[in-house]
């Protein structure tokens, strides 16, 4: 069974936890200990925006302690933190309020594969701009012909010297257009079987030849993107591990992708806290009976997965991938049901959609883009795919 | 609230899991269902078991040490009933293993500690009746009347334990010798081939019977529904995972259109998705018995969410089961029937998932 977090193991030092604590009082801004919304993130890269100065506040103060990477060493701008020292900041970071300084890709997907098989020169090179937040990265891997079928991807890249060049066609890149670099999988040799001719390429988005495109969804604007590679020169030391590895290395980013989407989700302590406070401000005597155990549902959904969370983090020593697979499908199924509930609770005012056209109310548009979360990474199908063939052992 | 719940087993739990599941499996295999259900009026004969038991150290978990118990405490109480439901095993664990013991060691009155001992030793058998509002009735005239159905492990009991609620959370609690008078049990044989006694109470003065009055009775009342809730739960939880892991191994081995059917994505889908079930069900039947462990506030909330959640993925799964074993599942010679039917009496007897459901938002105020 792979691990999927890191673990290293180590002693907590005595009054570690005080002494955290004590830093994030005297650190944290103050504006960095209230309620979050998605729009409040802190993202980094060469461009950053803050929802707010202190926002940039607390991202420089966490990143000069190394606490945006805690478990990594401080040569790659960690703290080098044992897992349980890391898991104490975290704990801690939770029992203030503290918001996460920084969300990266680049941290909770790339780097995981950079420690494993890349060299130490890319090490040195991209994992400390990414545990302070100073390169924002994006995931190029599906095309308009290679979805769930991932490995029948068709982005060229031609070894021209000391370059290789890139000609291709990505979706689904997740804020390309703010990125500075994307890691992305090309076919770097066609002749072989699928799975074998695909490698891993660091790419810079500054580089002549790129171009991106937003995509609209079902619910409007949305932060993915079109990225076409025309002609794109990358230096050839910008593959991460052997050429023809980046199959092997996709599918140990995708088990990250998976566990970061279902930690994600699980990090709000009650997702359905929201639901629940309105099915209660209709009152007793206004809420249908269906709507009732629609909403009791939902939040005996959601503690069941907060719950199962808990269980495999205390017996194991991090989630693994066929555990990242069932909390992605479950997570998937229950935000939808809960937007769901959301919509019917709020009745047809929800839907009711701008003069204008250009937008809907927030229900509306959680709601609807709340069905692609059994999409993406990873349909719900595939996941059921892993688990079958991985934990239940069927042909 | 959920960071200081520690859901995984300890290892001790773990040994004890699986000596209960060693028992189970060697002297109450589900196969066992059909001879049981052979011997009407005998009821399953649980009373030898039920003495094993006790020298394994199983029937005791809400015991003191000193009164002869194990006194592990409801956390072992649900690996028990769990392990006992995978076996589909009759047992009067919830009873007398857990409810009776919770109930009398809450009373300190001298006779009431030989009654634990026996409890204990399982050389005494209770079966507790907890009555819903105005089924019984207990007025100023001390008279005790009213009938109450389905009563689990009344024919075989030598005491009974009367619960009547007198209001939402407070009640009366009665401990009846088997023969008084005025106390009938008539057995009824349910689909699960398990023994059920419709109780009918008519006793003129049963105020020498009370253990527990109204005032000492608020918390009692409330913990005996969230153990019962456990118990039931956790053998839901047991059946569910026997009856899913029979049918792994039978798609593995069942070959059709010359392949084993478990490469048939319509099934694999199906079965992943149930065991994604189970690991959800399996975490809330866990967090329910650790907060009734440490009297958490919300084991109330945590019991009725495990019961909304086993009880209907333990019918869905036997359901799915005999779908999947085909025309042999249909068959009374395979045991996966039977966890049908034990799944669909726990259904009707203590309530449906939408029941729950409601419970539920009600336990969360909306």
């Amino acid at each position: 069974m792979s691990v999927v977090t890191d673990v290293s193991a180590g002693a907590v030092p005595e009054g570690f936890r005080e002494e955290i604590r004590d830093w994030l009082i005297a650190n944290c801004p103050a504006e960095m200990r209230t309620q979050m919304s998605e729009a409040d993130l802190v993202w980094g890269g060469k461009r950053p925006t803050y929802p707010s100065p202190e926002g940039k506040v607390w991202l420089e103060r966490m990143a000069a302690r190394g606490y945006n990477a805690p478990t990594w060493p401080t040569r790659f701008g960690g703290a080098e933190l044992a897992s349980a020292a890391a898991r104490i900041l975290e704990e801690e970071m939770t029992a203030l309020n503290c918001r996460p300084a920084l969300k990266s890709f680049g941290l909770t997907m790339l780097a995981p594969v950079l420690m494993e098989f890349g060299s130490e020169e890319q090490k040195l090179r991209f994992l400390p701009q990414i545990a302070r937040g100073e390169t924002r990265w994006c995931q190029g891997f599906s095309e308009p012909g290679a979805g769930s079928d991932l490995a029948s991807l068709a982005t060229r890249a031609v070894r021209d010297g000391d370059s290789i060049i890139l000609n291709g066609h990505k979706v689904w890149t997740s804020y390309a257009d703010r990125s500075d670099w994307m890691y992305c999988l090309v076919r770097t040799d066609p002749s072989l079987p699928k799975h074998k001719g695909i490698s891993l390429i660091l790419v810079d988005l500054a580089s002549p030849g790129i171009r991106t495109e937003p995509i609209r969804l079902i619910s409007g604007a949305s932060i993915f993107c079109e990225t076409f590679l025309e002609d794109v020169r990358v230096p050839v030391e910008n593959v991460v591990g052997e050429l023809g590895q980046g199959w092997q290395i996709a599918k140990r980013l995708l088990e990250f992708e998976r566990a970061s989407i279902a930690k994600g989700f699980a990090e709000g302590s009650n997702p359905t806290a929201g639901l629940e406070a309105a099915a209660r401000a209709r009152g007793p005597a206004a809420l249908p009976q269906y709507l009732r155990e629609r909403v009791a549902r939902c939040a005996v959904n959601d503690r069941a997965m907060g719950l199962t969370q808990l269980r495999f983090a205390q017996e194991g020593t991090g989630l693994s991938a066929q555990q990242a697979s069932v909390m992605k499908y479950l997570r998937g199924q229950f935000n939808q049901d809960r937007w769901e509930a959301q919509i019917l609770l709020g009745g047809p005012q929800t839907l009711v959609a701008a003069p204008d056209g250009s937008g809907y109310c927030d229900e509306a548009r959680n709601w609807l883009r709340s069905r692609g979360n059994t999409i993406e990474g990873g349909t719900n199908e595939i996941q059921l795919n892993i688990i079958a063939k991985r934990v239940l052992g069927l042909p | 609230m959920m960071t200081e719940m520690e859901l995984a087993a300890t290892s001790e739990e773990q040994l004890l899991a699986e000596t209960a599941a060693g028992f189970f499996a060697e002297h109450s295999p589900p196969a066992a269902v059909r001879s049981q259900r052979g011997m009407v009026d005998q009821g399953p004969c649980y009373r030898d078991m039920w003495r094993q038991m006790a020298g394994l150290g199983l029937t005791g978990p809400m015991t003191a040490e000193t009164l002869g118990g194990s006194d592990l405490g409801i956390r072992a109480v649900g690996l028990i009933a769990e392990a006992a439901g995978r076996s589909l095993a009759a047992t009067p664990f919830a009873a007398s293993g857990v409810l009776a013991p919770m109930l009398l060691s809450a009373v300190r009155r001298q006779n009431v500690d030989e009654r634990l001992r026996a409890l204990s030793a399982g050389e005494l058998l209770y079966a507790v009746a907890a009555a819903d509002h105005d089924q019984l009735s207990f007025g100023s005239d001390n008279r005790l009347s009213g009938t109450l159905e389905f009563v689990a492990d009344a024919p075989q009991c030598d005491r009974l334990l009367v619960v009547v609620p007198k209001s939402a959370a407070a009640g009366i609690i009665f401990d009846i010798p088997r023969n008084m008078a005025g106390l009938g049990i008539e057995p009824v044989r349910l689909v699960d081939a398990r023994d059920y006694g419709r109780v009918t109470l008519e006793i003129s003065d049963a105020s020498a019977f009370v253990v527990v009055d109204e005032e000492d009775s608020q918390d009692l009342i409330a913990q005996t529904k969230t153990l019962l809730e456990i118990c039931v739960a956790a053998e839901a939880l047991g059946g569910t995972i026997a009856s899913f892991e029979a049918t792994l191994a039978y798609v593995k081995d069942r070959t059709q259109f010359g392949v084993a059917i478990g490469s048939f994505q319509a099934l694999q889908h199906r079965l992943a998705h149930l065991y994604c079930a189970i690991e959800l069900t399996r975490s809330m039947v866990r967090a329910a018995s650790c907060a009734a462990e440490v009297h958490a506030a919300e084991a109330a909330e945590l019991a009725c969410a495990a019961m909304a959640l086993a009880v209907d993925l333990f019918l869905v799964t036997a359901k799915e089961a005999i779908q999947m074993h085909g025309g042999l599942g249909m068959t009374d010679e395979s045991d996966v029937g039977f966890f049908l039917k034990r799944a669909q009496a726990l259904a009707c007897l203590h309530g449906s998932q939408e029941e729950h459901f409601n419970r539920y938002a009600g336990l969360r105020g909306f």
